[in-house]
């Protein structure tokens, strides 16, 4: 295929075709970073296929191929190949920004792979939205989930059942995965649906399922997606005073579409996401005594029965991004160019263009931060982490996560209380303060025990 | 998981499946609280009177324990005591009158069409034999507020507590009291004869031994409007004023019998033998006749002979006697006494199990037996209590066996409560709705909810709704009224969804129960085990309950049912049309039910 190249001329910028990786190049990102994304699982991690790369230390490889490419074609944009479709792979921090600033206007968030996935069990979603619906969409989720406020309004009642949730997992003394799990879906349902939907794992079930059917991308509506509307609907109906369903009556926002079928991406987020991040955050305290020491003494001089002090464990709260820029759950994120851009660099490229900004290898990105490969929390609650649009696991820009705050602060509620009451035991993780942390961490096999404070 | 017994591919294997169940629940199912029974009051040496017979109280059938399954001794456990916990805080939860009106109430009359409405009533005939947990306190009640829309009669429903057998109340988070059961525990007829000396002098005439009854054939009125003087007044209608006569009448005819043979026996011995030979009649119809009836799988055929009869047959057991003491081989009956891991009562999941009232009919037709013509048609709350007596003067008897036996049961199964029941006025004023009451009891009590009940008996629990039930349209509004959440069905709703095996009359989860409690109402019993014998019987009376069986004691009392039961193999099965049948042929709905191919909801 012979690639037409337009040079344009815009004030003040010189037009450049972004460099071009070889093909060899390509297939080897494919091989190392790309495809073992699609193996492990792209919308449901499997636990098999995840341990096989862990052994083969496939991230490490992806890491490196990357870091190659990165140091021969970049920092700026350029291209490389996905398997068939010719990408642009996106590393500086002012390229990041550019892109998902610019989203959803400019680059959509729905490339082939994520629409043909998460077409099954979320049709409707926010996140595959494009305008107009997603303006509306958005304006309904931010006000639901409190987006960008210090404290949700509800954070009271969600504090109850945080340490409610906690002591129950405290009780069985070894946090594994499925345990955690267990307890934020559980706490996920509370939370969002109400009281009455706690025992309800009918409808976790079969959002897991359809998420698993979702890793074949087929690009349809799952069949049982009806069924799950339908399970979320017997809380919609009658909404639980004191759960997100209940601020659905005076949310703004157009929502095109059931109003159920936008609650499903924070069901998993809240209930699968979060908990792996945070058993990767324990197991990084168990190993890191002086720190784990530093967030027992944030902890214990708090008030954990009042919700604001619960917001402001900032030393908790970067030990969490922590985990989630060690070992993002979000590998990478791509996005579809609407029209022809031009790059602030200067490097243009045509409509119809896939974007890939991969978390893996930004939040390690040696060259460009010093504490990559080691547990840094403070760089979060004194420096300027924060700040940095290379890490992405909330995405940033106009489509940054709406549930950020909202899922830390359930996150800062539930370590705190396991904390302040337990000290932490590691159960073979392998990590060690003393060397770099490893790529991968699989969150299926880490446990971690608990110990009398 | 092994197969489930049903699912053996042999009947031998499914017989072998089944014994080995039975001899692991009765090693894993059978528990007590402390404080049961007394331990002191009663002699230890037993009166002459309590060793030759059973005792009104129900005392001294154990000769070690003289308590055990006595009249007020407290209700045992088939689930361990620390699985027993009551949840008050879900004691309402989910509601259990929107269970009532969402997956139980009837909204078409689905029958059972292996067992008549005659089988409805033996059963609650024999419930009344065996438990009651009493009237409870009417300042003691459990409120339930009705939902918007509902047309229930009394808002908040009330429905008494369970009284604790030893003060006390039913406390959060802990095992569930002791209840007492009002009955005597035991399978001694005390439905006909009543609990207890008080209630037994009022039945008994103190002449030949005989109970009363009226020169018409009829039980003599009570005090209680509507209500017959007989042993179990409560729950009144005219299925169980039906069979409460006819068995009080066989008493009589038994004592005639005896006094004829042995002149010289008094009244209280004439009356004691009486009460033996016709519960121990009873007890052999309920094994042999109703269960074959209700559980119409081969292997149920062959293991109910087998607890009355043994392995090798009535026909053996008749000309030869017992072969040495084998339970296998010779039945139960006869056998050895052997309470197994607990000393005998019956059980609160005893009790929950046999929560059937899907079995009975709301509307009713009555024929004469004369002429086969309709003579009328009844809504269930007009033949029950109050206007119970006064409804069945207004037929003849025969005409209503007739009627109860030509009609079906209705099918153990969601949606088919009656609804009669779910909204009745009782002789005392209450009103209550039994569906909500069913759920709220088992709750109150501790009874495990399906799930964690299922797991006691080593059953697998159901992880989905499609996995308790293959009727997808329930599975999914369980799914709905239970928000999701397998685990919190209730026993009452997971047993009525079921599918149960091939040929039952109820759910498999049920008949765990039912295997372990059924033969140990026999084995634990010593007038069926060690002391069935002609000694204690006499001659006349063992061989009354060997000889006779449902039909041979309703054409004694009843001869002109002949043309309708002569040529029924099955009493508890719908009887013929009244001249239908072809000579030597059993009518449709008998050979439907032979099939099994009726009675399929799913």
């Amino acid at each position: 295929m012979v690639r037409i190249v337009r040079f344009r001329q815009l004030a003040g910028h010189v037009m450049t075709q972004p460099p071009q990786a070889s093909a060899l190049e390509s297939i080897q990102f494919t091989a190392t970073a790309a495809a073992p994304n699609a193996i492990t699982g792209l919308f449901s991690r499997k636990e098999g296929p995840v341990r096989v790369a862990n052994l083969l230390d496939v991230d490490r490889r992806g890491f490196d191929t990357i870091r190659g490419l990165v140091r021969k074609y970049g920092p700026g944009p350029f291209y490389v190949r996905v398997a068939a479709a010719n990408s642009i792979l996106v590393t500086d921090p002012e390229d990041i920004k550019f892109v998902l600033d610019g989203s959803p206007e400019k680059f959509a968030s729905n490339p082939g792979k994520k629409q043909a996935g998460m077409v099954v069990f979320q049709p409707d979603a926010l996140t595959l939205s494009r305008q107009p619906e997603w303006a509306g969409r958005r304006s309904f989720a931010e006000h639901v989930l409190a987006t960008g406020k210090p404290l949700h309004p509800l954070a009271g009642r969600f504090l109850e059942f945080a340490y409610d949730e906690a002591d129950q997992l405290a009780a069985k003394g070894t946090i594994t995965w499925d345990a955690i799990n267990e307890s934020f879906q559980r706490l996920t349902r509370r939370v969002v649906l109400g009281e009455s939907a706690a025992g309800d794992k009918q409808l976790t079930g079969v959002l897991a399922s359809l998420m698993a059917e979702a890793n074949g991308t087929p690009g349809k509506v799952g069949e049982q997606y009806p069924e799950l509307l339908h399970c979320i609907a017997r809380y919609t109906k009658e909404p639980e005073a004191g759960s997100l369903v209940a601020l659905i009556a005076d949310a703004p926002g157009k929502i095109y579409g059931p109003i159920e079928g936008q609650l499903i991406h924070w069901l998993f987020a809240m209930g699968d996401t979060l908990p792996a991040n945070l058993l990767s955050t324990l197991a990084l305290l168990a190993t890191h005594p002086v720190k784990l020491t530093l967030v027992k003494e944030e902890i214990a001089a708090a008030d954990l029965s009042d919700p604001q002090s619960v917001a402001k464990l900032d030393y908790l709260a970067g030990c969490i991004y922590e985990a989630m820029r060690l070992w993002p759950t979000t590998p990478m994120l791509a996005r579809v160019a609407l029209e022809d851009v031009t790059f602030p660099g200067g490097a243009t490229v045509p409509a119809g263009t896939e974007i890939v900004i991969h978390n893996i290898f930004n939040h390690r990105n040696g060259d460009r931060i010093d504490y990559a490969n080691r547990f840094a929390p403070d760089e979060w609650s004194k420096g300027d982490a924060g700040k940095d649009w290379g890490f992405n696991f909330f995405s940033h820009g106009p489509q940054g996560c709406p549930g950020a705050g909202l899922s830390i602060f359930l996150g800062q509620a539930v370590l705190a209380r396991l904390l302040q009451n337990h000290g932490l035991e590691d159960q073979g993780s392998g990590l060690h303060p003393g060397t770099p942390l490893p790529y991968a961490q699989n969150y299926f096999t880490t446990s971690v025990g608990l110990s009398p404070a | 998981m092994s197969l489930q017994w049903y699912e053996n591919p042999s009947l031998l294997l499914q017989l072998k499946s089944l014994s080995d169940e039975r001899k692991d629940l009765r090693e894993k199912n059978l528990f007590e609280a402390t404080d049961i029974r007394p331990e002191n009051g009663l002699s230890k040496e037993a009166p002459d009177e309590a060793v030759r017979a059973r005792t009104p109280e129900g005392t001294y059938d154990d000769l070690g324990c003289p308590w055990m399954g006595a009249r007020g001794t407290g209700f045992g456990r088939n689930v361990p005591i620390e699985k027993t916990i009551v949840n008050k805080k879900r004691l309402l939860d989910p509601d259990p009158r929107v269970i009532s009106r969402t997956l139980m109430a009837r909204d078409t009359f689905k029958p059972a069409g292996i067992l008549n409405a005659l089988g409805a009533a033996w059963l609650q005939f024999e419930n009344h034999n065996w438990f009651f947990h009493g009237d409870g306190d009417p300042t003691k009640v459990i409120k339930i507020p009705l939902k918007e829309g509902d047309d229930f009669p009394q808002n908040p429903m009330e429905i008494r507590e369970t009284i604790p057998m030893n003060g006390g109340e039913i406390e959060d988070g802990k095992p569930a009291p002791v209840f007492a059961n009002v009955e005597t525990h035991w399978w001694d007829g005390s439905q006909i004869y009543g609990s207890g000396s008080e209630k037994q002098k009022q039945i008994r005439t103190f002449v030949d031994g005989k109970i009363k009854v009226d020169e018409d054939g009829r039980l003599p009125k009570s005090d209680v409007p509507g209500v017959d003087l007989t042993g179990m007044m409560e729950n009144w209608w005219f299925g169980p004023g039906l069979l409460h006569t006819l068995f009080a009448r066989e008493h009589n005819s038994v004592v005639t019998e005896l006094k004829k043979e042995y002149p010289h026996l008094n009244d209280q011995r004439l009356y004691e033998l009486g009460v033996l030979v016709v519960s121990a009649l009873i007890a052999k119809i309920h094994t042999v006749e109703w269960t074959t009836t209700v559980l119409r799988h081969p292997a149920l055929q062959i293991g109910m002979n087998a607890n009355w009869y043994g392995a090798l047959g009535e026909t053996f057991k008749d000309k030869i006697g017992r072969v040495g003491d084998s339970e296998a081989l010779s039945g139960i009956v006869g056998s050895s006494t052997d309470h197994h891991s607990a000393p005998f009562s019956l059980t609160e999941e005893f009790v929950s199990v046999y929560r059937m009232h899907p079995l009975i009919p709301d509307d009713w037709d009555f024929y004469s037996l004369e002429s086969g013509d309709l003579k009328r048609t009844a809504y269930f709350t007009e033949i029950q209590g109050r206007h119970t007596r006064e409804f069945m003067d207004s037929l003849e008897m025969g005409d209503m066996w007739y009627s109860i036996g030509k009609a079906s049961a209705g099918a153990v199964c969601l949606h088919n409560y009656p609804n009669s029941l779910r909204n009745l006025t009782r002789i005392d004023g209450q009103v209550t709705d039994l569906a909500t009451l069913d759920i709220v009891r088992d709750r109150e009590r501790g009874v495990p909810r399906y799930n964690d009940f299922r797991e006691a008996l080593r059953m697998p629990r159901r992880k989905t709704f499609d996995e308790i039930t293959p009727n997808k349209q329930w599975a999914r509004e369980i799914a709905d009224i239970y928000k999701g959440d397998v685990d919190a069905v209730d026993l009452q709703i997971g047993m009525q969804a079921e599918m149960p095996p091939k040929g039952f009359g109820f759910s498999d989860t049920a008949f765990r129960i039912f295997i372990l409690m059924a033969s140990r109402r026999l084995k634990s019993d010593r007038f069926f085990t060690k002391d069935f014998r002609p000694e204690v019987y006499t001659k006349v009376g063992f061989d009354w309950v060997n000889n006779n069986g449902m039909k041979d004691v309703l054409l004694r009392h009843y001869p002109e049912l002949e043309p309708v039961i002569g040529d029924a193999e099955r009493v508890f099965a719908p009887w013929a049309e009244l001249g239908a049948p072809v000579p030597g042929k059993a009518n449709p709905i008998v050979r439907l039910a032979d099939t099994v191919k009726a009675y399929m909801p799913w």
